[in-house]
C-alpha cells in the first residue's frame, strides 16, 4: 500500500509550477550543461542565466574564490544576448519539457524594455525574471534594486513590454528589503525572487590584492542563508504577493526552512555546482517530509512559521 | 549515464620526489606538505578518462570546504576500472583528501572536459612533453597512453621535460624514467638534474631540433604547469611553429560549463569581433553593443587543454 503523494505545485500568481524547486539564474547555465544529471522537466522551473540585449563579454578574471561556508563571483552577466538563447539554447530547453524563466538584465531601462518585449513574443518563456540585483555590472543590475524610485521606473516599463507573468529579483544589499518588495509589487512584479547574492570580497594577504579581478563580487552559499530567511520573513509579514526565496539552500531541510519563513517557492544555486542532483533530492526531501508530518500539500507549509 | 559517481578510495599514499632517501617524508610534522596518490576503484569513469580530463571531487560530505577540487586524471589502470588523481596539499580541501581512509567512497564528477590531442599521424615522429610540478599528472597519463601508440613512422618518440622547485616535488619522475625515450629533470634549487626552469633545457632541445632534424617530426608540444612555464612553453612553440597544447587550472564552480567561474582570456578575436558577424542586420537598430575587452573561454567545458596560440597569455593574472 503506498500512501497518497502530497501535493507538491503551486501557483505563482498566474504562473504555475508542478513543484516548488527552481534552478536559480546563473546556477544552471541553460539546463544542457546537467543534461547527462538531471531530468530538468522533473524541475519546477530553470531560471536561465542573465539574458541581455546584445552579447556581453562578462568580467575578467579571477571571477570566483571559495569563502568559509560560500562562494564569491564575479561572473559580469557573461551571455550571448537574448537572440543567441532564443535560437541556440531555448529549443532544447523545450524539447525537454522544462518550465522555462528568464533572468533579463540590461545596462540602462530601455535594454530591459527591449528584451521583454522580444520574448514577449516567443514560444516556450513561461515567465521572465527581471534582475534589479546583479552586483557584478558597472551600469544596470543591482543599481535599480537598491532605490524604490529606480525600481519603479524599470519595474513599470518592463510591465509595459510584456505579458508574461514578472518575478523581480531584489538585491539583499539593501536597508529595508520590505520597501523595495512593496515597491516591485506595485509596479507590477507577479512574485519576488529573494535574495541575490551579498556584496562580499576576498583579499590574498601574501599578495596583497583583491583576489577577484573585479575587486568586489556576490556571497553565496551556505553563509548567507540566515541573511535570506530574514529577509523572506519580513516581506511575508507585509506583503501577500507569491515569493521565490533562495540563498543558502543545500538540502531539503533548507528549503522547507524558506516555505515556513513564507516563501511560495525555492531557488537552488550554489548548491547545484557542489551536487548537480540537488535540486531532485531536495523534490525528494519536500515530499518526504510533507508525508511524516501529514500534510497533504505543500502550500500547508508556507508562512507556517510559528513565532 | 550521469557523470556523477561514487569511487571507492583503493589507497592514498604519500608520494616522494626525486628526492626520496633526502631523509624527508612528506608525512611528517613541520615538514612542508606534499603529495598524494589516490587511487579510486571507479569504471564509469576510469573506462572514460582521457589524458588530459579531469574529474571534479567533493572533499566532504558537509558543506565546508564547500566547492568540489578539480584534478585531473594522472593515470587509468591497463584494466579501465581504476584512475589515480596525484593530490598536492595546498589548502583545507587538498589536506581533507590527503586523509580520507582507503576504502571510504569518494564522490566525484567527471571524466570534465577536453583532453589532449593523442593521435599519432602518419609522419609524426616524435612527441615532446613539458610538466611542472603536480602539472606531471596529466602528462604522466599522456605518456602512457602514447606509448601504446603506433603511426606509420612506428611508436613515436616521447621527449619528457620534468620540472620543479625542488627534489622532494619532483614527482613522478621514476615513472616518466620508464616511460620516456629521454627524460630532463630540471629543478630551481638544482638538487637533482639540470638547475634552472623546465623552459631552459626545452628551449635548447627545440632550437636544435628544428636546425638538426626533419621539418615536422615533432608532432605536437604537450605541457601541463604552473601558468608562468606553460605561457613560456607557449611563447618558445610559437617562434618555432610547433603545435602545442597546454592544459590549464582554475578555480572551478560547476566544473560542466554552467556558471562561467573559471575563464581565460581568448586570443585573437575580441569579443566585439567574435559577436559582431552574429548580430550585424538584426542589431542594425537595437541599442549600441557593450561589448569590450576580451572574449573568454571557460576552462573545464572549453579546456582544460588548449592550443597554447588560443589563449591571450599576455592577458593572464
Amino acid at each position: 500500500m503506498s500512501p497518497e503523494r502530497p501535493n507538491l505545485a503551486v501557483d505563482l500568481g498566474p504562473l504555475p509550477l508542478k513543484n516548488p524547486v527552481m534552478a536559480a539564474s546563473g546556477t544552471f547555465g541553460f539546463g544542457q550543461e546537467y543534461a547527462e544529471e538531471m531530468d530538468v522537466s522533473k524541475l519546477g522551473a530553470v531560471v536561465v542565466k542573465g539574458t541581455t540585449l546584445t552579447p556581453w563579454p562578462g568580467n575578467a578574471p579571477p571571477r570566483i574564490v571559495e569563502t568559509a561556508g560560500g562562494m564569491l563571483n564575479a561572473i559580469g552577466l557573461q551571455n550571448d544576448g537574448v537572440h543567441a538563447f532564443i535560437e541556440g539554447k531555448l529549443p532544447w530547453l523545450r524539447e525537454h519539457g522544462a518550465t522555462v524563466i528568464v533572468n533579463v538584465c540590461g545596462a540602462r531601462v530601455q535594454e530591459y524594455q527591449r528584451v521583454c518585449e522580444i520574448l514577449d513574443q516567443v514560444e516556450g518563456v513561461a515567465a521572465l525574471e527581471i534582475n534589479a540585483s546583479c552586483p557584478n555590472i558597472a551600469a544596470g543590475g543591482m543599481s535599480f534594486g537598491t532605490r524604490c524610485p529606480a525600481l519603479e521606473e524599470l519595474v513599470s516599463v518592463c510591465r509595459q513590454a510584456t505579458r508574461l507573468p514578472m518575478l523581480v529579483k531584489l538585491s539583499p544589499n539593501v536597508t529595508d528589503i520590505v520597501e523595495l518588495g512593496l515597491t516591485a509589487v506595485e509596479a507590477g512584479a507577479d512574485a519576488l525572487s529573494l535574495v541575490n547574492t551579498l556584496r562580499g570580497m576576498a583579499i590574498d594577504a601574501e599578495t596583497r590584492r583583491p583576489v577577484l579581478a573585479n575587486v568586489v563580487g556576490g556571497l553565496s552559499g551556505p553563509a548567507i542563508k540566515p541573511v535570506a530567511l530574514r529577509m523572506v520573513y519580513e516581506l511575508r509579514r507585509e506583503l501577500e504577493a507569491p515569493i521565490v526565496g533562495m540563498g543558502g539552500i543545500m538540502i531539503a531541510t533548507d528549503a522547507i526552512e524558506f516555505l515556513l519563513a513564507g516563501a511560495n517557492a525555492v531557488g537552488v544555486g550554489t548548491a547545484s555546482f557542489v551536487n548537480p542532483q540537488a535540486m531532485l533530492d531536495i523534490i525528494a526531501g519536500m515530499e518526504d517530509y510533507l508525508v511524516r508530518h501529514e500534510m497533504t500539500d505543500v502550500g500547508q507549509l508556507v508562512g507556517s512559521l510559528e513565532v | 549515464m550521469s557523470r556523477q559517481q561514487l569511487a571507492s578510495i583503493v589507497s592514498n599514499t604519500p608520494v616522494t620526489g626525486a628526492g626520496a632517501g633526502t631523509g624527508v617524508s612528506a608525512t611528517q610534522p613541520g615538514v612542508e606538505p606534499g603529495h598524494f596518490l589516490m587511487i579510486l576503484q571507479c569504471p564509469e569513469v576510469a573506462a572514460r578518462a582521457q589524458p588530459g580530463q579531469f574529474v571534479h571531487v567533493r572533499c566532504s560530505p558537509y558543506h565546508d570546504p564547500l566547492l568540489r577540487r578539480p584534478l585531473s586524471v594522472a593515470d587509468v589502470s591497463d584494466d579501465r576500472t581504476r584512475l589515480s588523481l596525484l593530490v598536492r596539499e595546498v589548502g583545507k580541501g587538498t589536506a581533507i583528501l590527503a586523509r580520507t581512509a582507503v576504502g571510504s567512497a569518494l564522490d566525484i564528477l567527471g571524466p570534465l572536459g577536453r583532453g589532449y590531442t593523442l593521435d599519432v599521424g602518419k609522419d609524426d615522429r616524435e612527441f615532446v612533453l613539458v610538466a611542472g610540478g603536480y602539472g606531471v599528472a596529466p602528462i604522466h597519463f599522456a605518456a602512457r597512453r602514447l606509448r601504446g601508440m603506433r603511426g606509420r613512422l612506428g611508436r613515436p618518440r616521447l621527449s619528457v621535460f620534468l620540472g620543479a622547485a625542488t627534489a622532494e616535488r619532483l614527482v613522478f619522475a621514476g615513472r616518466l624514467k620508464r616511460l620516456a625515450d629521454d627524460l630532463h629533470l630540471v629543478t630551481e634549487d638544482g638538487s637533482v638534474g639540470h638547475q634552472g626552469l623546465v623552459t631552459d633545457p626545452l628551449a635548447r632541445y627545440l632550437e636544435t631540433s628544428m636546425a638538426h632534424r626533419l621539418e615536422g617530426q615533432v608532432a605536437r608540444v604537450l605541457a601541463c604547469g604552473p601558468m608562468g612555464m606553460m605561457a613560456e612553453v607557449a611563447r618558445l612553440c610559437e617562434h618555432h611553429g610547433m603545435p602545442c597544447e597546454v592544459s590549464l587550472e582554475n578555480w572551478m564552480g560547476c566544473g560542466v560549463g554552467a556558471c562561467l567561474g573559471c575563464v581565460v582570456p581568448a586570443r585573437g578575436t575580441d569579443a566585439a569581433d567574435a559577436f559582431r558577424p552574429i548580430e550585424q542586420g538584426r542589431m542594425a537598430q537595437e541599442e549600441e553593443s557593450v561589448l569590450d575587452g576580451h572574449r573568454y573561454l571557460r576552462v573545464c567545458t572549453d579546456g582544460p587543454v588548449f592550443e597554447a596560440r588560443d589563449i591571450a597569455w599576455e592577458a593572464m593574472r
